[in-house]
Formats: structure tokens, sequence, C-alpha cells
């Protein structure tokens, strides 16, 4: 039977993100379901979404315009997080984009770890573009072109996440998507256990051949699927209850977000234009505190079932510490496109969009889950059993190869690259053991005068880019 | 921990000196020595006189002069593979070394063809690949830097006596440092608790010691087996040819850009233009055919009379399991046989060396570092072999008892998901690490006739008189742009690449 019509449910910022990109793609008639609550869709109900310099590849496939997204969203720029509290004094940075520079077939981080191991202290962040413009405050976009060190920066965008529901909505509505209201109460099955209606608590029903389950953590639709099973990741992060808070703030949106550890949890702060967002997450054991939001990390193990299919919050919820949430949406939203079934039995697309899925999902798991098994506060009791958790054998690779020899490993389907790895890894204070014997050819001397050099082009261009608020005004995109 | 200072390569042969190389060239100003032992009394396995792209960089890396590199190994350009007789006899397809058209909409090429096959309105694919109407034109040029030319579509790579390459990087290396050693190794001794290799005893007594062993002694492995006991994956369920006899002949014709691999009633026929001859050869099942029929086979097939005595070799299919064991690191034969079908020995090998230069040791060998280095080995041989098995398994051929057990063996679940995969909605399945793109599986998928069921649903945005006309302006540049190139030997001659 072909796919004739899909039907979203949902009805937050995964649904209509969803529906903003089918209807530019897809041909037949788009129905989105509108549950009331709480707009938990794509994971945590996060004031502010930020997205990954991966995602803006993303979501210009998918035909979203990244100025009308950030002019939509009271959006602003994010250049990378301010790590704090997660090892020792100070703020270490995750910067987007590269880091340094390579001598050769040496890459940089081998001829840090050679300074180091020659007594000189060295800060990687120091030579990332990236990470100097957060810290002065500056921003503008890389330059395609790679003489340049502008084209060693990367960022992605921080919006405000009821805006842009809202603008997707209306997009995804003139572009001839239609709403309705009701929550799901059941499915109708056909004799093939495929869905062919959703039964509504208003006794109505909606049929359709492909259904999208936007509904975030209850995973409404797919957890009603024969087969369907969530595969919790508790172990690993035990984080499972959320406080939010979204404030006017009048200084200048900050280009980079702050993620902190604290004694029994952690803190992120991120901005749009004239309000900032601050999240706390933590263990709960007993009931949660009123207004808190209640949360268990881990995936579908299918997310995509018979014709029905799970994107974001419905497919997996993980702690928003490294802005995956809207970026794994996304990639979900693409990867479907990719495969786009044409017959309502569909187990072909669907089994190699769940390979990829599951393979994205675990490594995304894993970059957080180093934050916790990595982190270096002492004599906390959360924190000590994080730090002597076991871990599975991918993550412990990962981490012994680069701390042995400052090697990353790399799987498919990752969200975060080598760069991002070693700045995760440098941020908690792993700094490699042994390093690339290369750099053992090269004078320290080279090596420092190399460094010296990279930061100094880096500040000269640091000083030719305009403020990160004066940035987004000439690109008209401010509104408050 | 005290870095490497002596590197011993053990076989001489493409693997031995490339590594030699390359090691001599990437650690040049080290203090670190390079030998390698060869005996002239062993001979070498040419492991594939084809090659894929990826060659260029390893030369380039090099400094290696391309003209005067062609000059010196017979080298013809090469810009893919003729497969002859696969899915069933009669047929014939080019996996080319270059995409086919452009995509539609967003939607990939090859989902519009197979609309268009699915209507029984398509001319054939190849139509739609430059490099493929080259080929097939005995024409070459060199693909274009400009991304929107229709030229920069394509890559190429050469076909080249591979004798006459070991003995070219032999040069190079030993110009860089590098200490040859003629001898035979009588015996190898390790360390007496941590296993490690220390050193190796030639058969005139000569004793060489070294911190980190490269194992290039061919199909023995004598480190990596004979001293370390590595185990090796055998894949010859899938893969049952274990047999192959080589045969050269001279030229009647002036070269073509392009190799062939003919199906056989056992096994696969090779034929390699070179500029001074070409490479022939019969790779078959011992279980399905014997030496001497598989002569006369490949006799049968010359074009011309040998200009050698038959060369025949055995092997077993499959992969060293552990390539890389305490300071031992297999490359070449000694870490797996995978036939030649697709030109993949001296990638492996060039992978293999990128790959340890990536995660050169100190003189401890982190096992970290090997546990690394088997990881992403391991995934590039079993994808290589998953892509040798779909030759076999993807054909209608029921001719004879070799065919009908590949046709209907079982095979991996890697595989068997990738062809389900594109079977039913024409989907590749791709990888981070892995040398085949989607464009080689492509090739191979419709060439041996795995026709999706049902193609891409946003294809069908377009209607299909328009795709029709689409694909006919697409398929006009391609014959003109192949009309436009150079005779392939010309060519050869006006870049002074001509071996005199």
């Amino acid at each position: 039977m072909p796919v004739k019509s899909i039907v979203i449910v949902g009805g937050g910022v995964a649904a209509w993100l969803t529906a903003a990109a089918l209807v530019r793609r897809v041909s037949v008639p788009i129905r989105v379901i509108e549950q009331p609550g709480l707009d938990d869709s794509l994971g945590l109900p996060l004031p502010i979404e930020a997205t990954l310099p991966a995602t803006s590849e993303v979501l210009a496939g998918l035909g979203f315009d990244e100025n009308a997204m950030l002019a939509a969203g009271n959006g602003c720029f994010v250049l990378g997080r301010a790590l704090s509290g997660w090892a020792g004094d100070g703020v270490a940075f995750h910067p987007y984009g590269e880091i340094g520079a390579p001598i050769g077939p040496v890459a940089f981080q081998h001829l840090v770890a050679r300074l180091r191991s020659a007594g000189e202290p060295v800060r990687l962040t120091n030579y990332a573009l990236a990470a100097l413009a957060a810290q002065a405050g500056r921003f503008a976009r890389p330059s395609s072109s790679g003489q340049s060190v502008l084209s060693t920066l990367d960022y992605g965008v921080q919006l405000e996440t009821e805006q842009l529901r809202l603008a997707l909505r209306y997009s995804a509505m003139a572009d001839g998507v239609t709403a309705a209201n009701g929550t799901v109460a059941g499915l109708k099955m056909d004799t093939k256990g495929l869905i062919e209606a959703l039964l509504l608590d208003d006794g109505t029903e909606s049929a359709g051949d492909l259904f999208l389950d936007c509904t975030g953590p209850t995973a409404s639709l797919i957890n009603r699927m024969p087969g369907a099973k969530f595969e919790s990741w508790r172990e690993w992060l035990p984080c499972n209850c959320a406080v939010m808070a979204f404030t006017p703030d009048r200084n200048p949106a900050l280009p980079y977000m702050h993620i902190a550890a604290e004694r029994h949890g952690w803190r992120s702060a991120s901005a749009v234009q004239g309000r900032v967002g601050e999240v706390i997450g933590y263990v709960c054991s007993g009931e949660p505190e009123p207004g808190a939001y209640r949360y268990l990390q881990g995936r579908q193990t299918a997310p995509w079932l018979g014709n029905c299919l799970a994107i974001g919050g419905a497919a997996s919820v993980l702690d928003p510490l490294a802005s995956t949430q809207l970026h794994l949406a996304a990639k979900a939203i693409a990867r479907l496109l990719s495969l786009f079934p044409s017959q309502r039995d569909c187990q072909a697309e669907a089994a190699e969009y769940n390979r990829q899925t599951a393979e994205e999902l675990d490594n995304a798991r894993d970059f957080v889950i180093a934050h916790y098994k990595l982190n270096r506060r002492q004599g906390e009791p959360f924190w000590d059993q994080c730090q002597a958790m076991a871990i599975q054998d991918r993550l412990a690779h990962k981490i012994a190869l680069y701390a042995g020899t400052g090697r990353t490993v790399l799987h498919d389907e990752e969200s975060f690259e080598a760069g991002d790895w070693i700045a995760l890894f440098d941020a908690m204070g792993v700094q490699p053991n042994r390093y690339d014997a290369m750099a053992d050819t090269m004078p320290v001397a080279q090596i420092s005068a190399h460094l010296a050099r990279v930061r100094e082009v880096m500040l000269r261009e640091l000083g030719r880019m305009p403020s990160h608020g004066e940035y987004l005004r000439t690109m008209g995109a401010t509104q408050r | 921990m005290p870095g490497i200072k002596r590197i011993l390569i053990v076989g001489g042969g493409t693997a031995g000196w490339m590594t030699a190389a390359a090691l001599a060239h990437r650690l040049a100003g080290q203090p670190i020595k390079i030998s390698l032992v060869e005996s002239a009394e062993i001979g070498t396995v040419g492991v594939g006189e084809a090659t894929v792209p990826h060659i260029r960089f390893f030369n380039a890396t090099l400094g290696i002069d391309e003209a005067d590199f062609m000059a010196r190994t017979g080298a013809t350009f090469k810009l893919g593979i003729e497969f002859c007789n696969w899915g069933r006899i009669g047929d014939s397809y080019i996996h080319p070394f270059g995409a086919f058209g452009e995509p539609i909409g967003g939607v990939e090429f090859h989902q519009h063809w197979a609309r268009l096959h699915r209507a029984g309105s398509a001319i054939p694919l190849e139509a739609y690949s430059l490099p493929i109407a080259a080929a097939r034109a005995s024409r070459f040029e060199y693909p274009s830097e400009d991304f929107a030319s229709l030229r920069s579509t394509y890559s190429y790579a050469y076909q080249f006596d591979a004798g006459r390459y070991a003995a070219f990087l032999r040069d190079f290396a030993i110009q860089r440092g590098v200490e040859r050693i003629e001898g035979r190794i009588n015996n190898v001794s390790q360390h007496g608790s941590t296993g490690f290799v220390t050193g190796v005893t030639l058969s005139d007594d000569r004793q060489i010691d070294a911190d980190l062993f490269v194992d290039c002694s061919g199909f023995r492995g004598l480190l990596i087996e004979g001293a370390l006991h590595a185990g090796y994956d055998d894949w010859s369920q899938w893969l049952p040819c274990d047999r192959a006899v080589a045969l050269p002949c001279s030229a009647t014709a002036p070269a073509a850009p392009y190799t062939r691999a003919t199906a056989h009633e056992a096994g696969w026929l090779w034929r390699i233009p070179l500029q001074h001859r070409v490479g022939n050869g019969h790779v078959y099942s011992s279980g399905f055919t014997d030496d001497e029929t598989a002569l006369a086979v490949l006799e049968g097939q010359l074009e011309s009379p040998a200009l050698a005595k038959p060369n025949f070799l055995r092997f077993t299919t499959g992969k060293r399991r552990q390539q890389w064991s305490k300071n031992v690191v297999a490359i070449g034969l000694s870490a797996g046989f995978l036939e030649p079908l697709e030109s993949t020995s001296i990638h492996l090998i060039q992978l293999a060396i990128g790959r340890l230069l990536d995660l050169f040791p100190d003189s401890d060998s982190d096992p970290l570092l090997a546990a690394e280095y088997n990881r992403l080995m391991d995934l590039e041989y079993e994808r290589v072999r998953d892509f040798l098995i779909l030759h076999y398994h993807a054909t209608e051929r029921d001719d004879t008892p070799f065919w009908n057990y590949v046709r209907t063996m079982p095979i991996p679940d890697s595989l068997a998901h990738k062809l389900e995969t594109f079977r039913k909605r024409g989907v590749v399945v791709n990888y981070r690490d892995g040398m085949f793109l989607d464009a080689s599986w492509i090739a191979v998928y419709l060439g041996q006739r795995v026709h999706p069921d049902q193609t891409d649903p946003l294809g069908q945005s377009i209607s299909e008189p328009e795709l029709t006309e689409r694909l006919a302006q697409i398929a006009a540049q391609v014959r003109a742009s192949a009309q436009a190139m150079p005779d392939h030997s010309q060519f050869i001659r006006q870049i002074g690449a001509h071996a005199g």
C-alpha cells in the first residue's frame, strides 16, 4: 500500500520541524495532531535550543534558512561551550571548529603534548579562534577560503524554542500542512501489524500510511507498537530531574553556553537575544519538587517500527550538556527523507534507518557520558560514583586510546568530530601519556614558534571581527 | 618510553618496498634505522597490477613524478574495470572511477535511472558516466578541478608492472637511507616474557635486531603467524577461489585505459593492459576445477603467445585475526588475502602503511595502538570482502556447479543487509571507513541486475517526460566530453610517460 498521507503526532517543536521540512519535499498530505501540554518533543523542554556546527548543513539541506531561523527565534550564535566545575578550578572551553594547526603530518594535539612534556604549560583553546572570539564576545561567520584563518572557526545557533515552534508551525501551515487537536488513546492496527489509524480521545480516528511520533519522552505512538523497547541509559546517566528558568536579560547575548558541574548534577546557561535560559539537572530519588521536569535517559532500541517512526524525544532522551536535542531531530528528519518509504510496509528502509540511528545515538550518548566518567571532583558521592562506574568497551577504548596515545577514535555517524573529543578530554584534564613520536623530531623551539604564529594570526583576525551584537544587528536579526 | 630506533621490514615485493619507501620518507631526519631483508631466492607475488585512484596520493606524498613513474613501470591509465559475464553470460558493465549522472531535485541520479528502468524506458546506465564513455573509446584526459565541469566527475588510477613498481620504490627507499639486506631468515627470536620479536637470524648466521617489525613476508606470515600465531579468519566459504595462474603476453593493440575481469566456469580471468605487455590471469576454485583445465582456459583467452611460463599461486581468502600483534605489523599478503577482482591489494597495503604511521608506536608497542589499528583494518577488510562477495552472489548464472554454489550460498549478515536495502529501495549502505563509495556499489548492483523494487518516492515530483529529457541532456554531454578527449596511448606519449 503506497504512502499517500502522513500523520505527525505531537504539536511541539519536533513535530513542526518535521512537518515544515517534509512538506517541502513530499507531495502527500501531512496532518499534525497537536497534543496539549508542555513542549518536551525534543527531549527536555528547554527554553533555548542550540544547534551544533554539523546541524547547519543538515538544516540547510532540509530547506531552512539560517538567517530566517535566527530572526524568528530571537536567535544568536554559539561558538562553543565553557565548561566549569568538571575537573579542577577554572573554566575550560570546548570550541567549535578547529584547534590549532598541524605541522606537516603531526596533528596539533601531539605538538601540544610534546611542549607540555618539555615543561611548557599550554592552554589548548588559546589556539582556537572560536574560543578566542567567544571570550571576546565577537563573532563572524567562517570564511569558505581555506587560506583564511576564519575558515577554522565553526558555530551553531541558539534559538528560543517556543518562537521557533511558532515560526515552523506558521511556515508548515502556509505550505499546506493541516493541524487538529487531539490526544492519542490507542492505535488501530491492520492485519500486518501496521497502523491504520490513530484512535483519538474524542472518539475520532485519524487515518494515514506513515505515522511520525513527535510526542517526546512519553512516546505515545512508538510505545504502543508491538516490539517497542526502551533501552535505559540510567546506569551511566543518572540525572532524572530538571528545573528550568527563562528570564529577560539586558546584557548582550553571549556567543557561547556555559555548562557547569555542581554537587548534585549540572547547570547550563545559554542566551538568545534579550533573554537567558538556565537549566539545572540532578538526581531525584523521591517526589520531584513542584515545577521540576522528570526524565529518564535512553533510547528506543528501534525508533522505526512498522510504519511508525519516532523523532526527537520520542526516540531518545539525553542530558542536554552538548546541544544534541535539535541536532538529532534534524538528523532524523534528513535520514527519513533519504530513506523515504513508498509503501506503508517499509522494513528495508526501517532496518537501515535504525542501524544508522543506533550508531548515532550511542556515539552522542558516549560523548555525554564522558563528562561524568572523567570528572575530577572530589569527595562527593554522586561524582565519585560517576568516576567509578563501569562503562562500555566502546567508550572505554576511546578514552584509553586518547589517554595513552593522544589519538582519537571515530565511528560511523558521529555528531562530534576529533576536535570535539580532544577539547572535551583536555577540559577534563586528560592529557595523553604519549604522543606521536614524529613530534619528537622537532625542536621544542620550532613547535613553540609555530604555536606563537598560530596565535598571532588568530588574534589579528579576532581584531577584525565585529562584536556578536554588532554582527546580529548588521544582519538584521535583532528584534527585541 | 624510548622511541623506536630500528625497524626491520621482512620481505621485499610490493608490500615491503612500499612500506620501506613510505617509512623512509616520513621518518626522514629521525634517528631510526630502517632495514629490509629480502632474498633473491624467494619469489615475490605481484599482488596486482591494477590499482585504485588512492595510489596517486601515495605517490604524490612521496614526491614521485608521474611521467617518470609511468615510464619506469610501463604504466597505463585506468578509468575502471570492465566486468564481463557476471550477472549473466553476455553481460558487460564497467565499474568506473566516478559517479553516474548527477542528483536531480535532491534525489540521487540512480534513483531516477531506476525509475525509468522500471518503466522500461531507460538506456544503459553507462551512458551517464564520463569515465566509462572515455574507457570504451580508449580515450583519456586528466580530470578537471573545476567542480562545475563534467570533467571533474571522475578520477583515475594506473595499471602497472608491480615488479617494476617494487624496484622503483626500492631505489627510492635505498636513496633515502633504507638498508637492503640480502638473506634468508632461518630463525626468529622472541623476548622470554613479553613474547616480543627481538630479532631474526639469517641462514649465514647474521643476527638482525629491531624494535618494530613489519611482516611483508607474504602468505606464510613468517613473524605474525610463524612466531606470534596471530590466527587467520578463513573466508573461503564466501570467496571459494583459492588458486590463480598468471601468464603475460605481448600487446596486439594500443592499451585500453581499463582492466577487464571476465567471469568463467569456476572463477574469473583478468586482463590488464600495460604499455609493454598485457597481464593475464585466471583466478579459480580448486573445488570446482583443476590446475590443468584452468591453465588451458587461460591460454585459450590469450590474444598473443605467452611471454613467460605460467605462474601458479595458491591462497586462502581471509584475514589475519590480528594484523598488528605485539611489535609486529603485518602488511600485504601476510595480513590477509582478498582476490584482485577490484584491485584492492595495493590499496590495502597503502592503507595499512598510513594507519601504521598515524598510530606509530614507541618501542614498547602499546597494545592500545594495536587494538585501534586492528579495529580499523578489520572494518576495511570486511567491507572489501562484502563488496567482492557481491560480485559472485548477485548473479543469475546457473551454468556450472561453481555459480550454483556462490549464487545460493549464505552470505554475511552485513552484506545481506546491504543487498536487501538496495534491492527493496535502491539505497546504498555506506560508512565512514570503507574504500568503496556509493558509486561503486551502484555500478555493481545495477551492472549485475540487482534492480530496486521501489525507487525514491521523492523523485516522483519530476514527471517522466521531464526526466527523460534531462537524462538525454546528460548523456549528450557525456558523449561530447568523451569525444573531445585525446586517445589514451597518444596521451601517454604526450606527457612523456612512454616507456620508450
